[in-house]
C-alpha cells in the first residue's frame, strides 16, 4: 500500500483516510519525543536544586516522577514498533521512526543520570560544600540543561547544523568536569570536604558530562534523520578500510589470498 | 460551518460563565490537579437563557475578542476534536519545552472534563526562564446535554512572584526590626535584674550596638523611601569617576579593617546627568558589599568608562560563565532601548569574593532579602543596600546588573546615560576613543 510512498511527502487529498491517521500518528509521535524532551530538561535544574539547596522532599518528587518519564519512553517505542509493523513506512519516514527509537533511549537516560545526582545528593546530605564547587556544579547544570534543550531543538527542527553543533558546544561541559575535579582535590587537600563528599562529588559532575554526551548523540541522531548520515559512518568506512589494508598486506605476506584471514580481520 | 461557528459561540458563552464565576470564587490553592464533582457551575452555565440577552453578538466579535485575550483558550466537542483555539493557545501547542509540558497537563484536564469533571492543574516550570501556569477545563452544556469541554491556560508566573516577593518583604521586614528590639528589651531585663558592674558593662554596650543597628536599618528605610518619591527634580552633571573616589574614600575604613585594597581604573571623566549624593550612596553600597564578601588581601576594582549601547550587552567579561540576572522584572523597554542607541556610562564593581548563588541573583535586589541570613549576622548590613542602588539607577534612567557564580566573584555593573552636556561638547572626540576600544575588544 505504501510501496509507491517517496520521502518527505505530506498526505496528499487523493491519499484517503487511512493516509491522513498515518501521518497524525507520525505527528504525534513527534509531538510525544519533545514532550518527553521538555520532562527531562525540568529534571535538570529541579535536580540541581536538590543538591544545592538540600532539600530530599523534592529529590523523592524526582525520583518517583522518573516513572512516568518511563512510561512515556515505552509508550513512544510502542507506537513506533506499532507504525512500522502496521504501515510499513520507507526511506525518511521509517529513518524518522528509528531515530525516535534511539533518540527516546538517550533522553530517558538523561534523566536517569539526575536521578542519580538526586540519590547521590541524599547520600552526601549534610555535607557542606565549597563555595566554588557550588558554581562549577550551577555551571555545569545550566549547560547540562542546555545541551540537552537545543539537542531537542535540533530534533524538532529537524536542524542538522545546530544538531551537529552539539559535539563542540559539549566542549564547555567537559572543560568545567575538569575544573570541578580540580576544585575537589584542593577541598579535599584542604579539608573542607570529606574524601566521601569528595567520591559522590566527582560522580554527579561526571553524571552532568554524561547528560552533555546523550545530548551530541541526539544531535547525530537527528544528523542521520534528514541526511541519512552519521558521524559513525566515517568510522565505519575507515575500519572497512583498516581491513581492505591489512588483508592485502596479508596477501602480500603470504604471496596470495589468504581465505581464513579475511572475515575476521587479523589474527596478530 | 455554520454548525461549527454554533458550538464555538455555545461553548464561549459557558467559557464566560465558567471564567467570571471563578474569579469571583475564593483563589484555588496550588494543587495538583483537584478534582471537584461533575456539574460544578450550575448557574450561568445555560447558553440557552443568555442568548436572547445579546442577540448582535456574531461568532466573529466573540473570536476577535477570545484572540487577544491574555488566556489560551481551547474549545473542544464531546468526541475529543478541537473545535477552536485561541491565539494564545497555539502557541503551547507548537511549543517545546516548557510550553509542551503545558500542553500536556491542558489535554489531562480536558481529557477529564470530557467525562464531567472539572478539573485543573498548576504547571511549575524551572526553565530557564521559571515559570508557572495554572490550567483547568471544565465540562459544557447545551440545554442540559454535555456539548464537549473548555480548556483555559493562565501564565501566573508574574502574579506568583509578585505575592512571593511581598509576603517575603513581610516576613523580613518584621525579623528585621523584631531582632533588635526583642534583642534590647532581653538585655535591659537582665540589666534590670542585676547588680554586678561588669555585666552591667558588658550588656549595655549589646544593647548600644542592637540600637545602632535599628538606627541604621530605620535610616536605610528612609533613604528608600525617598530614591522612591521619583526622578530627580534638577540634575546637575556629575562625573562618574569622582563619584567612585568619593565613595571608595567612603568605604575606606572598612576596606583598611578587611585588608581589601580597592583599585579605581579610568582613562577620562565621564559624565552624566544626576544626583552626586544618589550616585555616591548608590556605588558606596555596592563597594560595601564587595568588601564584606572579599577575602582578606584581595583586591576590589572599580572601573569607570563610557560605552556604545550596543555593546552594552557584552558587559563583564571578567567570568568565563557566570550567571546574569534578569535584575528588574518590571524594567520598561523604554531603558533597553536607551541602552541600544545611547552612549552608555558604565561603573562596574569587580570582586573575587564568595559569589551568589543562582537561584538568588533574581531576588538580591528585593528588599530585606539575604542570600542566606546566617552570613548577615556576621557581616552586618541591613539588607537594603542593593534595593538603594536599584532605586538610586531607577531614578536616573539607568540599570544595575549583577552578574556572578558562587566561588568566583560577582560584579555589579550599573550603566546610565552619558551626560547632555559630555555629548555635545566632547562628542566627536569621545567617539574616536570609543571606536578604538571597540576594535581593541
Amino acid at each position: 500500500m505504501s510501496s509507491t510512498e517517496p520521502e518527505h511527502t505530506t498526505p496528499e487529498p487523493v491519499e484517503g483516510e487511512h493516509r491522513v491517521a498515518y501521518h497524525r500518528d507520525l505527528d504525534q509521535v513527534t509531538a510525544a519525543v519533545i514532550r518527553l524532551g521538555a520532562l527531562a530538561c525540568e529534571t535538570v535544574p529541579r535536580g540541581t536544586e536538590v543538591l544545592l539547596g538540600g532539600n530530599l522532599a523534592d529529590a523523592q518528587a524526582l525520583i518517583d516522577g522518573d516513572d512516568e518519564i518511563d512510561r512515556l519512553t515505552v509508550e513512544i517505542e510502542q507506537q513506533c514498533f506499532n507504525l512500522i509493523a502496521l504501515q510499513a513506512p520507507m526511506a525518511g519516514e521509517l529513518r524518522r521512526l528509528m531515530t525516535i527509537m534511539k533518540v527516546v533511549a538517550e533522553i530517558e537516560r538523561s534523566a536517569d543520570l539526575m536521578v542519580n545526582v538526586c540519590k547521590a545528593a541524599r547520600r552526601m546530605y549534610g555535607s557542606d560544600l565549597t563555595p566554588l564547587i557550588r558554581g562549577v556544579l550551577a555551571a555545569m547544570a545550566r549547560e547540562a540543561n542546555k545541551m540537552l534543550r537545543l539537542s531537542i531543538d535540533a530534533f524538532a527542527d529537524e536542524n542538522t547544523s545546530l544538531a551537529m553543533a552539539l559535539g563542540d558546544i559539549d566542549d564547555e561541559l567537559d572543560e568545567l568536569n575538569r575544573d570541578i575535579v580540580e576544585a575537589i582535590f584542593e577541598a579535599h587537600h584542604d579539608g573542607a570536604i570529606e574524601l566521601r563528599a569528595a567520591v559522590q562529588l566527582a560522580l554527579i559532575a561526571r553524571y552532568y558530562e554524561r547528560i552533555g554526551d546523550h545530548a551530541v548523540n541526539i544531535g547525530e541522531r537527528v544528523n542521520y534523520m534528514v541526511t541519512g548520515w552519521m558521524p559513525e559512518h566515517n568510522g565505519m568506512l575507515r575500519a572497512d578500510h583498516r581491513h581492505e589494508f591489512t588483508a592485502e598486506q596479508d596477501d602480500v605476506a603470504n604471496g596470495g589470498p589468504d581465505e581464513s584471514a579475511a572475515p575476521d580481520g587479523p589474527d596478530d | 460551518m455554520e454548525a461549527l461557528l454554533g458550538a464555538v459561540v455555545a461553548a464561549i458563552t459557558a467559557l464566560a460563565g465558567f471564567w467570571f464565576g471563578r474569579r469571583s470564587r475564593q483563589p484555588v490553592p496550588a494543587v495538583a490537579a483537584a478534582a471537584t464533582a461533575p456539574e460544578p457551575e450550575p448557574a450561568p452555565v445555560d447558553p440557552v437563557a443568555t442568548e436572547p440577552a445579546a442577540p448582535e453578538v456574531g461568532a466573529n466579535d466573540v473570536e476577535r475578542a477570545l484572540a487577544d485575550l491574555r488566556l489560551g483558550v481551547v474549545v473542544v466537542a464531546p468526541d475529543g476534536d478541537e473545535v477552536y483555539r485561541n491565539h494564545r493557545a497555539r502557541e503551547y501547542a507548537t511549543g517545546r519545552h516548557g510550553d509542551a509540558l503545558v500542553e500536556a497537563a491542558l489535554e489531562r484536564v480536558v481529557g477529564g472534563a470530557l467525562v464531567g469533571l472539572s478539573l485543573e492543574e498548576s504547571v511549575e516550570v524551572y526553565g530557564p526562564p521559571a515559570r508557572s501556569f495554572l490550567v483547568q477545563a471544565s465540562p459544557t452544556y447545551d440545554g442540559g446535554e454535555p456539548s464537549g469541554a473548555v480548556g483555559v491556560i493562565e501564565d501566573v508566573t508574574e502574579a506568583r512572584h509578585n505575592l512571593r516577593v511581598r509576603s517575603d518583604f513581610v516576613a523580613n521586614v518584621s525579623h528585621e526590626l523584631r531582632t533588635p528590639v526583642g534583642a534590647m528589651s532581653v538585655l535591659a531585663e537582665t540589666i534590670a535584674e542585676t547588680d554586678d558592674p561588669d555585666v552591667v558593662n558588658r550588656l549595655s554596650r549589646r544593647m548600644q550596638r542592637e540600637a545602632t543597628r535599628l538606627a541604621d536599618t530605620i535610616e536605610d528605610l528612609l533613604a528608600l523611601s525617598r530614591l522612591e518619591s521619583g526622578p530627580i527634580a534638577d540634575p546637575e552633571t556629575v562625573d562618574l569617576v569622582s563619584v567612585a573616589t568619593m565613595a571608595i574614600e567612603r568605604t575606606a575604613e572598612r576596606a583598611a579593617q578587611r585588608l581589601v585594597e580597592v583599585e579605581i581604573n579610568s582613562d577620562a571623566p565621564v559624565l552624566v546627568d544626576g544626583d552626586q549624593g544618589q550616585l555616591v550612596a548608590a556605588v558606596s553600597n555596592l563597594l560595601d558589599n564587595a568588601i564584606k564578601y572579599s577575602e582578606r588581601h584581595s583586591t576590589v576594582e572599580v572601573r569607570v568608562r563610557q560605552i556604545v549601547g550596543a555593546s552594552a550587552s557584552v558587559g563583564a567579561d571578567t567570568l568565563s560563565y557566570s550567571a546574569r540576572s534578569r535584575q528588574d522584572r518590571a524594567a520598561p523597554d523604554r531603558e533597553a532601548r536607551w541602552l541600544a542607541e545611547e552612549k552608555v556610562a558604565e561603573l562596574s564593581v569587580f570582586d573575587d569574593g564568595i559569589g551568589i548563588p543562582e537561584r538568588d541573583l533574581e531576588r538580591i535586589f528585593e528588599r530585606f532579602y539575604r542570600v542566606d541570613s546566617g552570613r548577615s549576622r556576621e557581616t552586618g548590613g541591613t539588607g537594603l543596600g542593593l534595593s538603594i542602588v536599584r532605586h538610586a539607577l531607577l531614578n536616573h534612567r539607568g540599570t544595575v546588573d549583577v552578574d556572578s557564580l558562587e566561588g568566583h566573584g560577582s560584579t555589579f555593573t550599573i550603566r546610565l546615560p552619558v551626560s547632555v552636556a559630555q555629548r555635545q561638547v566632547v562628542g566627536s572626540v569621545e567617539a574616536a576613543v570609543t571606536d578604538e576600544e571597540q576594535a581593541r575588544r
